[in-house]
């Protein structure tokens, strides 16, 4: 797969937050803020069973897109990106399936391996769903802001 | 209180006016959603959020678009907190040339200082059950939470709340072995059994909770709630938590027949029987004891003297008395407070559900107020059962620090010691008894023994005079010496042979004796070298070489540092005035 602009991924790695956005039923935009979890080349977010209105609407409509807009939460960078793609739900085992990408998620929030450990507490907070995202377009914002006409770079299929 | 994440519009524009910007989404004609962060400006007065059109993007004027707020805070080390997001929609029109305008039409969001993480996570537990439901159906076959065994035992079973079994049991057991009455097996047995039945009740007020709808009708249990909510998260069905309850109820009920067979006696069989009621029906149908009003009661009944003096009678073999029930009063009234206090965070899930518990039935206030009484009464209980007993007479009590006796005065004394020295209860009262005195004594430490504490501690016991010279040429001294220690004969022999010392008074506590000031010798070496005889330290003669050979491997036996503790004895061969030691090969 084609790189996403190493700008972007320098976002991707440091955000602590960013709003996925997923289409409903109603084909209306839903936002959901989440952790984004970047391994170098998809971009993988996990969703509670909690609060799995997101994966029915993933499954309805794969296509989502995912933006890192807030500051704070990239230790001040004032870039700013929206990633567009499909989505996919991995599922096959909500109780430790998700737990592959438990490195880099404790790397933006240490205290979950804590958390985790007492499962006991809150046990369906951590029956967990994986949503793959395949980036198929980028938009950036180098100044961040939204008067600027963003740089678009479109994200090829590597070859087999 | 929320409860659901769904908002007015007006509150949702509200709480977008309280982020620094929004992110600007919609589909786009490719199907893909689009997001961009744009400053907004919110009109209050006209519901209206406007914000310039994003440049070189093409938003949609004819569908909803949504604005979005997200706030965290980083926390380093930690991850992030002050977690809030909200969420409006509406159509976008085109106003004051060319910016945009929204008026939003609907709205949600959540905001954890508003609804905490947990009371969010239980508000939502149906889309989790939703979630696994619709996941087996597509597979076929059933998927569902889990837990590992471990955790779903402790879980089920609330095995933690069994310290509030263990307590009143065991004060029962510790009550009739005071009484003369102890039998290892039994005890241990009255243990498991009531452990047992504990569980058994906890597993059993889940399934009727469950039956009458009180678990589900509660959602904002804390940690410590009532239920253990095993069954509405799905992790254990109706069938297996009622099949385990029976289990538990049954290995319970033999082990009371055994104790039954082994300390049969009507008063056991009847506290046995009593506590079974009162336990399933707290919630069971027909007494249902906590749906009216009788909840705290019965835990009260049940953890107190139920408790206490079931196992106070399987010791005594049927013999009954006050001090158990006494004992059991503060343990109920403090085992009803755990119940009473989390009753307030489950009261609007307990009055849905119908149960009338006191939080439920009274006010803020009322509900207060009864906490500080019931708490004031468990330890007004202790203290006056304690009283009412005499017990206090058997309590093994520190003696206080021994007066100073009338006819020893302090007039002119410069220091005091008790002796035996370092003997840690009669240092600590000879502090006690010097500071009275307005003295500075001579035992004593603070916790950190000093070098030449021990040094002293020898002469003095060895009756070396040369200590007593030492001590004394700070000027007058008082020495009491403790009649009740060993030796003490000898010690009071080489006070009263010690030069111009006075022995002032005694009785069965101690001989006080006054040693004279003596002047400090011109020169503290008169001998102007002595040398060393022997050496030795802990563990037996010791060589002047490894202290002499300049290696720093065999200082000290070891190549340890000196610390506190450490001896070294240099045997001089007679009695000789030590100004300062020196090794030389």
């Amino acid at each position: 797969m084609a790189p996403i602009p190493e700008p972007v991924e320098h976002l991707l790695e440091a955000a602590l937050v960013g709003e996925l956005t997923v289409i409903d039923g109603h084909g209306r935009p839903v936002t959901y803020p989440l952790i984004p979890l970047y391994d170098g080349e998809r971009i993988y977010l996990t969703s509670s069973a909690l609060f799995s209105r997101k994966l029915e609407h993933i499954r309805g409509n794969p296509k989502v897109s995912l933006s890192i807009t807030d500051p704070v939460a990239v230790g001040g960078a004032t870039d700013r990106a929206t990633i567009q793609g499909d989505a996919r739900v991995i599922e096959e085992d909500p109780h430790g399936g998700w737990e592959r990408l438990l490195p880099i998620w404790e790397k933006k929030e240490p205290a979950i391996v804590a958390f985790l450990k007492v499962r006991v507490a809150l046990p369906l907070f951590f029956e967990r769903a994986l949503i793959e995202i395949t980036p198929r377009r980028v938009l950036y914002w180098p100044d961040g802001q939204a008067g600027t006409v963003p740089r678009l770079v479109t994200v090829r299929e590597e070859a087999a | 209180m929320r409860t659901t994440p769904e908002l007015g519009p007006r509150d949702g524009l509200d709480k977008l006016a309280t982020y620094p910007y929004a992110v600007l989404t919609w589909i786009e004609p490719t199907g893909y959603p689009v997001s961009v962060a744009v400053d907004v400006d919110v009109d209050r007065s006209a519901g209206m959020i406007r914000f310039d059109r994003p440049a070189g993007l093409a938003v949609p004027l004819d569908r909803d678009i949504s604005l979005t707020g997200s706030h965290i805070r980083p926390q380093p080390g930690y991850g992030y907190d002050e977690r809030r997001h909200v969420t409006v929609w509406g159509v976008a029109s085109v106003t004051d040339g060319d910016r945009l305008a929204l008026a939003p039409s609907s709205a949600w969001g959540w905001d954890e200082a508003e609804v905490p993480f947990f009371e969010y996570s239980e508000r939502s537990v149906s889309k989790a059950r939703r979630y696994f439901d619709a996941l087996s159906r597509e597979r076929g076959t059933p998927v569902k939470p889990r837990l590992s065994l471990p955790f779903l035992v402790l879980r089920s079973t609330r095995l933690p709340f069994l310290s509030a079994t263990i307590v009143p049991v065991v004060l029962g057991i510790v009550i009739a072995a005071s009484h003369g009455s102890f039998d290892l097996l039994t005890a241990v047995l009255t243990v498991i059994g009531a452990c047992l039945v504990q569980l058994a009740i906890n597993v059993s007020n889940d399934v009727f909770d469950t039956m009458q709808g009180a678990d589900d009708a509660n959602v904002t249990p804390t940690q410590f709630s009532g239920g253990s909510r095993v069954i509405q998260y799905g992790l254990v069905s109706f069938r297996g938590m009622a099949t385990l309850a029976a289990v538990l109820y049954a290995a319970g009920a033999l082990v009371g027949l055994l104790l039954l067979a082994l300390r049969g006696s009507p008063a056991l069989l009847a506290i046995g029987v009593i506590g079974l009621i009162v336990g399933i029906g707290y919630t069971a149908p027909p007494l249902k004891l906590v749906y009216r009003g009788l909840g705290e009661v019965a835990v009260a009944l049940g953890f107190g003297p139920l408790m206490l003096l079931g196992a106070y009678v399987v010791q005594t073999g049927g013999a009954l008395s006050w001090e158990p029930f006494v004992a059991s009063i503060p343990v109920a009234l403090l085992v009803a407070l755990i119940l009473y206090v989390n009753e307030i965070p489950d009261r609007r899930g307990d009055a849905h559900a119908g149960k009338r518990t006191l939080p439920v039935r009274f006010g803020r206030a009322t509900v207060v107020a009864g906490y500080r009484i019931a708490v004031a009464a468990a330890y007004v209980a202790i203290v006056a059962g304690v009283l009412a007993d005499s017990w206090i007479a058997p309590l093994p009590m520190l003696a206080p620090p021994p007066s100073w006796p009338p006819q020893v005065s302090s007039a002119g004394i410069t220091s005091f010691v008790t002796l035996p020295l370092g003997d840690l209860m009669l240092d600590i009262a000879s502090m006690y008894r010097a500071t009275g005195a307005g003295l500075p004594t001579v035992n004593g430490n603070s916790g950190f023994l000093p070098t030449h504490y021990m040094p002293l501690q020898r002469g003095l016991e060895s009756r070396d005079d040369t200590a007593l010279d030492a001590l004394t040429t700070f000027g007058p001294m008082l020495v009491a010496v403790d009649r009740a220690a060993s030796q003490s004969a000898d010690r009071v022999a080489w006070l009263q042979r010690y030069s111009n010392s006075k022995e002032i008074f005694s009785d069965a506590d101690a001989t006080w004796f006054k040693l004279p000031a003596r002047a400090r010798p011109a020169s503290a070496c008169p001998d102007a070298t002595v040398p060393v005889v022997a050496m030795r330290d802990w563990w037996g003669p010791l060589s002047a070489n490894v202290l002499t050979d300049g290696d720093d491997a065999t200082i000290w036996m070891t190549a340890e540092t000196q610390h506190a503790g450490d001896l070294l004895v240099l045997d001089l061969g007679r009695v000789a005035h030590v100004d300062r030691a020196h090794l030389d090969p």
